[in-house]
């Protein structure tokens, strides 16, 4: 409750010029959260408090504070987005500058929910419905410029771009057979590449995937399958993994010459293309990079 | 002052906010799956189904040996022992039943053991074993069959020849698709 000791010390520096604002963060430290909010709301109704930041600021702590109690991963939740609001109002008011850091720690708190919210919607997205995920992530590049200026989004969109991307990737694996989950984790990968074209995972899972399909093709080949059918097969998934995901796995080497997983993968897709000698040249150096402690031993299939 | 106080608490809760995001995140999973090995297994199946051994040979079980490739030799046996080539269901066996076997039809010697391979053709000298391999110059050595790589893609060259001496008759696909 150090959040409240802060409101009550507040509210004696504020006591003179706003009671109903400081009535309204006394309950709150009371945790009386409804009044607290009932006397919030009469303090933005009230002209002259309502001129001031804190009487948002505040308004928006009482927010955030029963979102916290109540609505704490409700995804759509109003309470939260109220608050934002409050906090944002706060911020244009000709006092702004008192409680800015604090504004903006709150608001930095609420856009990271909003973060957090985007990431768990991306991991239970269902065949075709990266609505939430993507609304909820368009509230967090809204609020956390807000929250922090400067700050560079570029890691948080990878980071949520590549949560989907994985879901979708996880969707295919459930049924192979039906390529749409596969073609949209795909494009999350490139779409990646487009805001970083050094991302070493954006090149190593856009690899897996193409190497995957070929894979996919190839455990199909049983008894059943004719000898014309067998090599039409083995012709297609070769040529994947020869064009597509070779040349990827290679950029993502490149990259990360001492990356375990890479290495690794360089083996199979060497491997699946019967390129003895690459094979051993990769396996001497997962042997090197465990002797020299870079990578560790389980890593060495 | 006052800031200074409710800033702290405000952080504690950003940093609790943030630390989910972090671990959402899981790489993707290369599959171990031994494609060569699936299409060597495959092609095994098909020379044992599209080939002709002579009528001694057509009883019992069909027996195919695999030596030195322990990847071909369980996907033979996950996905093609007990399976009909005629009237015979087809047994995989490894090196050690297959100098014990009364008689084998097919029989792959893998590149990890070539050594070996000029011991198995002269012991097999006039029995219908048909002798398969995966490298280069091992038609020379006595193979009848051996697996090239061409692309990345696993192709055959044959020696019909020798697998008429050896009374085994390669049928129209397997002479089809053979590399001449």
């Amino acid at each position: 409750m150090g959040c409240l000791l802060g409101m009550l010390l507040c509210l004696f520096g504020h006591a003179q010029q706003l009671p109903i604002t400081n009535e309204a963060a006394r309950l709150c430290q009371q945790l009386q959260l409804d009044a607290a909010f009932e006397k919030s709301t009469e303090s933005l109704n009230d002209k002259t408090e309502s001129a001031d930041a804190y009487a948002w600021y505040v308004n928006g702590f009482v927010l955030k504070e029963i979102y916290k109690n109540r609505e704490y991963g409700l995804r759509n939740s109003s309470l939260r987005t109220a608050a934002m609001k409050s906090f944002a109002t706060s911020l244009e008011k000709k006092n702004a500058q008192q409680h800015l850091a604090m504004t903006r720690l709150a608001m930095k708190y609420l856009a990271s929910t909003y973060y957090n919210d985007a990431l768990q919607a991306a991991q239970s997205i269902a065949e075709g419905g990266e609505q939430e995920a993507n609304a909820l992530f368009v509230e967090f590049e809204k609020w956390m410029p807000l929250a922090e200026p400067g700050i560079s989004m570029t890691g948080y969109k990878k980071e949520f771009t590549k949560s989907i991307g994985q879901r979708y990737f996880s969707l295919w694996q459930r049924d192979t057979d039906n390529s749409e989950n596969r073609d949209k984790a795909i494009a999350q990968y490139e779409k990646i590449l487009k805001l970083d074209s050094s991302d070493v995972d954006a090149y190593y899972n856009l690899s897996v995937i193409h190497y995957n399909q070929a894979v996919f093709m190839y455990r199909k080949i049983n008894h059943e399958t004719d000898l014309f059918d067998m090599m039409t097969i083995q012709e297609a998934a070769a040529k994947l993994i020869r064009e597509k995901a070779l040349p990827l796995m290679d950029k993502a080497y490149a990259l990360a010459p001492e990356k375990g997983e890479v290495v690794h993968g360089k083996i199979i897709l060497h491997r699946a293309l019967d390129h003895e000698k690459d094979v051993e040249y990769f396996k001497n150096e997962i042997t090197r990079l465990i002797r020299e402690g870079k990578i560790k031993a389980e890593q060495q299939k | 002052m006052v800031l200074a106080i409710r800033k702290y608490a405000f952080r504690l809760y950003c940093l609790t906010a943030l630390l989910l995001s972090a671990s959402c995140i899981v790489g993707q999973t290369i599959p171990a799956d031994n494609t060569v090995a699936i299409i060597r297994a495959n092609y095994l199946y098909q020379f044992a189904n599209n080939s002709d051994w002579p009528s001694e040979n057509k009883k019992g079980p069909f027996v195919v040996g695999i030596i030195g490739n322990t990847d071909v030799f369980d996907i033979m046996v996950a996905k093609y022992a007990s399976k009909p080539i005629g009237s015979q269901l087809l047994t995989v066996i490894g090196a050690n039943e297959v100098a014990t076997a009364p008689h084998v039809h097919v029989l792959f010697v893998d590149r990890s053991k070539k050594a070996e391979l000029a011991k198995y053709t002269r012991d097999l000298r006039g029995v219908s074993t048909l002798i398969v391999t995966n490298w280069e110059g091992a038609l020379a050595q006595g193979a009848h069959v051996n697996f090239l790589s061409i692309d990345g893609s696993i192709r055959f060259e044959m020696n019909k020849t020798a697998m008429l001496e050896s009374s085994i008759t390669p049928g129209v696909k397997i002479l089809q698709w053979a590399i001449q």
